[in-house]
């Protein structure tokens, strides 16, 4: 069995998911758990894709919504409605975070020759947040960098656009914005 | 690291403040005897630990000051300011060698000189010179007669700790001598009856071993013998001789006791084991450390422990089963126990704190040229160590400001008819679930015409606002806020108080000041005796429910829609035939639906400010354990925790400190 | 420490610690067993901390046997025991031993 994983060591482990019908994937290491929709508690004068907390266990936990992240609409509540507890990289320090998902498909093996990078341009989601394209019976992949899109410049630029009602508009190709400069703006309206 | 050099760094941390602290009483009676005798056996632990454990710099360094206190208890050296100032830097290297685990070389033997040149006519000494412990001694056999006085046991003493500690010094022999037990119907059993003799092959020095009866010195008759090694009647200076030859020969004991001697030898050598178990024994203290991260997650476990057991009250409320009811019960009640047992391990009492700062008064006043002490009330008042902990900065700040703009010049206070020493004055008291930490100088007091000036200023008012005396002297917690005349290095870095407000109310805390132009100011800072648990009050608007803590809470009003309408609209509110600010929640926190008939309304006090909070529903009393709410809600104003009700959902815990300040920035 | 005694039988059973602040009442119980009984037995089983007056208690007790003549039987001896007669360099064989 060691001799097999040392083989496989470069092939990675990943978790898909649906948002709407496009497939997403995590690297199963940074997936804690996947659960049944419950009670979401909602934390008020927060931006909108801040779901609010759910109780893990003990712990509180924070759950966004994905689709308002990328500027779809709301999450519904359906039977297939899963939160997917992950462990994320918050400028250098781990946290807990949960994120709706449409449904929760199954956990898949990615060899490094079918991911791609992403395309620069003519992507329907923002290239920052894409580790890569996976290919898998013809169907495409989307590999989140989950750390991106929840770096606490990416939370200060969407507080900040909600709070001014600007409109994301992630249907529309984006080029990458300069993100320190947001951030700045965003920290001059908040303070 | 090391385990056993872990607790070795945090014990020596502890007693350089000892240390320190010792040394600043000192300074002010010098003639203690009692306080010489605290720094004595402070440097004398730093010493013996730190050679236990490897640290042989600072053991090495410490026995130089040592030298230097023993002279000084022997009465043969005064203590002095320049001593005083020595010892203190010495303790500062001392922690800093202990920290970094290197020797800063230039400056320890530089200031291992300064303390070699205060001993007097070192070679006339008949003794030879302490300080000349620190080069390598010779072997050396040395005969111990240790004879405890009958009281040695009531003194708290445990001799086999003494003897373990000598044996560890080199090659050893014991012998208890038991003559002197009487049968059980004439023994006391409280008191010692034993005494022993002790040969001991070391290098360390007769004043090492004399060391290790230091805190039974007063409760024996102790007579440390060198037998010189070159003088042996065979000639062989460096052997160690069997010990019975030398005990015979110098008449010390009977050929009966030699037997009862070469017995305990033989079983040494037969019990290996024993000698670990010995080492055991020495740990076995009264009280044990344990890392702060384990005291954490056990309270976090009694913190889920509490939810579910609210869960089970519930449950067991509303099932017909009188049974589960019981068990429902005693488990609560065993729960609380716990609870309550389980916060009090984190219970610490506040005195090491204050003692941190009497070096800082002391050195601050040095710096700006003033002169200051610190006395200190209720040191022993308990509180948890998170809360203490965080506490730190503040303190600081609030002393530094005290003596940087309130205690005057000593000149200055003399021709004002005050003493030219400033006191500041720390002290902490219970009061219910707080604790008041009050500190005073009795300094200038505050000048309010230029606390008016600088707000005005700043834009902080306008600059016909009238604001009685206190409204004035709460403007100094204002963001921004400084009267600094220069710019000093202590204090004017640009942060003032609103730092300690804002550090104080994150501990769910809140400081008062109180202030006489000429006479002083006092500054009183309000906490909770715990962080993890709070007391509070269950509230509900809408479908979202809310836990405000309980020290919030003034008042639980009522009044009716039309009422709270007009309220709503004016923003204001009447209460105690006073107009208060008035601030529906429901608003504030943007929630849908329509208020009831009847509203709540909860009052707070904040900073002397009365504030309505109106709501929907006042649930009831709710002990709560407070949950962190994660990292992305950081900046949720009105919101700082969360806690988990009975029923397995989540509650926001309401911060209503910073809903008020929320309110004021946008009134501005 | 709780002692358990069998007057008659002259047995004393020593549970716990036997430190300082136990010894009083365990001398108590020792000389109620001399008293009783032509023989005493001492079982230091359960001893599970020591300390220098707990050895000397049990040294006295030695000391009262060889004194009365009544014999002293010092039966199951506990670790504890042992280790704390040996750091303080009395010899248990013979003091555990008639």
């Amino acid at each position: 069995m060691p001799l097999k994983e040392t083989a496989l060591a470069d092939t990675g482990q990943y978790l898909t998911f649906k948002i709407g019908d496009e497939v997403f994937a995590l690297e199963v290491s940074q997936v804690r758990e996947v659960l049944d929709m419950s009670r979401i508690t909602r934390v008020p004068r927060a931006p909108d894709f801040m779901r609010g907390v759910i109780n893990v266990r003990g712990s509180v936990v924070p759950v966004v919504d994905l689709r308002l992240k990328f500027g779809l609409t709301q999450t519904e509540n359906t039977v297939d409605t899963r939160i997917v507890v992950m462990e994320i990289s918050l400028d250098g320090e781990s946290a807990v975070l949960g994120a709706l998902a449409d449904s929760v498909d199954e956990v898949i093996e990615l060899a490094p020759a079918h991911i791609e990078n992403p395309p620069r341009i003519g992507m329907r989601w923002r290239t920052e947040f894409i580790k890569g394209i996976g290919k898998r019976d013809d169907k495409f992949i989307i590999i989140l960098d989950i750390d991106r899109v929840f770096s606490t410049d990416e939370l200060a630029l969407v507080a900040d656009a909600e709070a001014t009602g600007a409109e994301i508009d992630l249907d529309a190709p984006i080029e990458s914005p300069p993100l320190h400069e947001t951030a700045e703006t965003a920290e001059m309206a908040g303070g | 690291m090391d385990k056993h050099k872990m607790v070795y760094r945090e014990e020596a941390f502890e007693l350089l403040v000892d240390l320190e602290t010792a040394l600043l009483e000192l300074e002010e009676s010098p003639e203690d005897e009692e306080l010489i005798g605290r720094v004595f056996r402070s440097l004398h632990t730093i010493k013996g630990s730190g050679a236990m454990f490897g640290y042989d710099d600072v053991a090495a360094f410490a026995h130089e000051i040592e030298a230097v206190f023993e002279r000084v208890r022997d009465g043969k050296l005064p203590v002095t300011k320049e001593l005083v100032n020595l010892s203190l830097s010495a303790c500062d290297l001392t922690r800093k060698m202990v920290a970094e685990e290197k020797l800063d070389t230039t400056h320890a033997a530089e200031m291992m000189g300064r303390f070699r040149e205060m001993l007097p006519d070192r070679p006339a000494g008949d003794k030879p010179e302490a300080a000349a412990a620190l080069r390598a001694f010779q072997l050396a056999t040395y005969r111990i007669r240790f004879h405890p006085h009958a009281e040695l046991f009531a003194t708290g003493a445990n001799p086999a700790l003494i003897v373990s500690e000598v044996r560890a010094m080199g090659d050893c022999e014991v012998v208890a001598h038991i003559a002197d037990v009487p049968p059980l119907d004439r023994l006391d059993p409280e008191a010692c009856y034993l005494r022993w003799d002790l040969v001991l092959r070391t290098d360390r020095g007769e004043n090492a071993i004399e060391d290790a009866f230091i805190f039974v010195a007063d409760s024996c008759d102790l007579d440390i013998q060198a037998m010189d090694a070159g003088a042996g009647p065979e000639g062989e200076p460096a052997d160690f001789r069997r010990i019975g030859d030398i005990l015979l020969e110098r008449g010390d004991i009977t050929p009966d006791a030699l037997d009862e001697a070469l017995s305990a030898q033989a079983r040494e050598r037969f019990q290996d084991r024993g000698a670990e178990k010995r080492i055991s024994d020495i740990g076995a203290a009264a009280s044990i450390r344990v890392p702060a991260d384990k005291l954490d997650t056990l309270v976090n476990l009694v913190g889920e422990l509490v939810t579910v057991q609210a869960n089970l009250t519930r449950k067991g409320r509303m099932s017909d089963d009188p049974e589960l009811l019981a068990i429902s019960e005693e488990v609560e009640r065993l729960i609380t126990s716990l609870r309550e047992n389980t916060m009090s391990l984190r219970m610490l009492p506040i005195g090491s704190t204050f003692q941190k700062f009497r070096r800082l008064v002391r050195d601050l006043g040095e710096e700006l040229g003033k002169e200051a002490v610190m006395t200190t009330a209720g040191a022993d008042t308990e509180l948890d160590k998170t809360v203490i902990d965080q506490l730190n900065d503040p303190l600081v700040h609030i002393i530094r400001n005290e003596i940087d703009h309130g205690i005057e010049a000593p000149h200055v206070r003399e021709a004002l008819g005050k003493p030219r020493q400033g006191t500041i004055h720390m002290s902490a008291e219970h009061s219910g679930a707080k604790v008041l930490i009050r500190i005073s100088g009795d300094g200038a007091g505050l000048d309010t015409d230029a606390i008016r000036a600088k707000a005005v200023e700043r834009n902080l008012i306008p600059a016909d606002m009238e604001l009685d005396e206190d409204e004035l002297h709460q403007l100094i917690f204002s963001a921004g806020f400084s009267t600094a005349a220069r710019v000093t290095d202590v204090s004017g870095r640009g942060v003032g108080m609103d730092v300690v407000n804002r550090r104080i109310e994150a501990l769910h805390g809140n400081v008062e000041i109180a202030s006489r132009r000429g006479a002083g100011t006092t500054i009183t800072l309000s906490l909770p005796l715990t962080l993890a648990i709070i007391d509070g009050l269950l509230v509900r608007i809408g479908a979202t429910h809310f836990v405000i803590p309980l020290s919030a809470v003034e008042e639980c009003l009522e009044m009716t829609r039309e009422e709270a309408d007009r309220c709503r609209d004016r923003g204001m509110m009447r209460y105690r035939e006073r107009m208060v600010i008035y601030q529906s929640l429901r608003t504030f926190f943007n929630i849908d639906g329509d208020p009831p008939a009847i509203e709540r309304v909860v009052v707070s006090d904040i900073g002397g400010e009365k504030i309505g909070f109106g709501l929907d529903q006042v649930i009831g009393h709710h002990q709560t354990v407070i949950k962190p709410l994660g990292r992305i809600y950081r900046d949720i104003e009105g919101v700082s925790g969360a806690t988990i009700l009975g029923d397995g959902s989540v509650s926001l815990i309401m911060d209503v400190h910073r809903i008020f300040q929320a309110m004021e920035g946008n009134s501005q | 420490m709780t002692t358990e005694t069998d007057l008659q039988a002259g047995l004393v059973k020593a549970t716990g610690p036997l430190t300082i602040y136990e010894v009083a009442a365990l001398r108590e119980d020792l000389l109620a067993a001399f008293g009783a009984s032509e023989e005493a037995t001492l079982d230091l089983a359960e001893v599970t901390e020591c300390d220098t007056a707990g050895a000397q208690l049990i040294c006295s007790a030695r000391i009262t046997s060889r004194e009365t003549g009544k014999p002293l039987n010092i039966r199951a001896v506990s670790d504890a025991v042992t280790q704390a007669m040996d750091s303080v360099g009395m010899d248990p064989f013979d003091i555990l031993n008639p």
